[in-house]
């Protein structure tokens, strides 16, 4: 189980929210859930096992990032964003387009991000994603809808903001 | 909507595209792997790993992965659905002492004197001591590993003669207080409950701040 899921978990956790400093523990804590409850997983289900400990996991690391921030302001505005790249080009550089990747996942709600990963970046069915996570298919559907006019939305504004700044 | 629904990375839109792309780098290192495994109690992985990553994972994760260990140790959990034991050398009536059976100890050649005209190069022998012989964080984990899978499947004495194993070539290692408190739990389980209790009480006196000492329970009363 462990050499099977232990990639998909991390990209997971990393994806669902945990910082890239502490997304190694997160997945170790993910695998140390499973051991101690392996006798509890149904055989089958290990992934989806997996996947809801991670969800839970990343939420509490979230959280507990947030708690750790002074700023006060949670809203989802990307406008959060401290430090606006210059200009188009900087996209150029991945670790900057990961870091407003995860600018514009961080305003998704938690059921929408994990369904827009899942299927957006793991490359996962929806009726893959839906025996995972053990949710109706339709429920995953509609999810997804609203994750990707979110998505959307986010990136249209991240791209004027860009544009406006590099006009100026 | 359909499966078939294409992927926003698939798209026309390209920062779209660089954006969700940049998520390909998303990749656990190899330290952060075997680290985990090691912390779940399946040891090291068997894919070769360099000394100096062990050295890395020696240096970066003690702390967690001491703890983490510890739990699992606990808990005698191996997180593998396979069916089959784990695997079981041959009873060994004599407890040796010696170095993993891994490393391959072919008997040195004697080269005889003979003079050749083209020598040919002979790398293999070098190589294979330096990349057979485990690191001393691996061979920790392995022996403690063969210590914990006998525990679990109740061959306290094999356990026993693991852990004595351990302590004689790692004195000073780095999984020293699991293997102690390993060794606590394999004599209460094995009914040998005295031994049991003077080993928790000079457990806790070596290690007080341990979280193990919360489980051995009564012995300690």
């Amino acid at each position: 189980m462990f050499d099977q899921h232990y990639d998909v978990v991390w990209r997971s956790l990393r994806r669902f929210g945990v910082a890239s400093d502490e997304v190694d523990d997160a997945a170790q804590e993910v695998f140390i859930v499973a051991a101690r409850r392996l006798d509890d997983i149904e055989i089958g289900k290990e992934r989806s096992f997996l996947f809801s400990t991670a969800m839970r996991v990343a939420s509490d690391a979230r959280r507990a990032r947030a708690r750790r921030r002074t700023t006060a302001d949670g809203s989802e505005a990307l406008a959060e964003v401290k430090d606006p790249c210059p200009t188009a080009d900087v996209l150029s550089d991945r670790l900057r387009a990961r870091e407003l990747l995860d600018q514009v996942l961080d305003t998704m709600s938690e059921d929408q991000r994990s369904v827009f990963v899942l299927f957006e970046l793991e490359g996962m069915t929806m009726a893959a994603i839906a025996e995972d996570l053990d949710l109706p298919s339709g429920t995953v559907a509609s999810r997804l809808r609203r994750a990707r006019e979110h998505y959307q939305r986010q990136v249209d504004r991240l791209r004027a903001t860009l544009e406006r700044t590099e006009v100026v | 909507m359909s499966d078939e629904l294409e992927r926003l990375i698939d798209g026309d839109d390209d920062f779209s595209k660089r954006l969700l792309s940049s998520s390909d780098a998303d990749v656990p290192s190899d330290r952060a792997r075997q680290a985990a495994r090691v912390a779940i109690g399946l040891g090291v992985a068997a894919a070769p790993m360099s000394a100096a990553a062990a050295g890395t994972v020696a240096l970066g994760t003690k702390i967690g992965l001491v703890t983490a260990l510890g739990a699992t140790v606990a808990l005698g959990v191996v997180l593998s659905r396979s069916p089959e034991p784990p695997p079981a050398p041959p009873p060994a009536p004599i407890e040796v002492v010696a170095p993993e059976p891994e490393v391959e100890v072919a008997p040195e050649p004697v080269e005889p004197e003979v003079v050749v005209e083209t020598p040919a190069p002979e790398p293999k022998k070098p190589e294979r001591v330096a990349a057979k012989r485990p690191s001393g964080l691996e061979a920790e984990v392995r022996l403690l590993d063969r210590a914990r899978a006998a525990h679990s499947s109740e061959r306290y004495d094999r356990a026993m003669r693991f852990l004595r194993r351990y302590r004689s070539q790692f004195a000073s290692g780095m999984l020293r207080e699991e293997a102690d408190a390993l060794e606590v739990r394999t004599l209460a389980d094995a009914g040998r409950t005295e031994e049991a209790r003077r080993a928790a009480k000079k457990f806790v006196a070596r290690y007080p701040q341990s979280s193990h000492a919360a489980s051995f329970g009564t012995l300690l009363e």
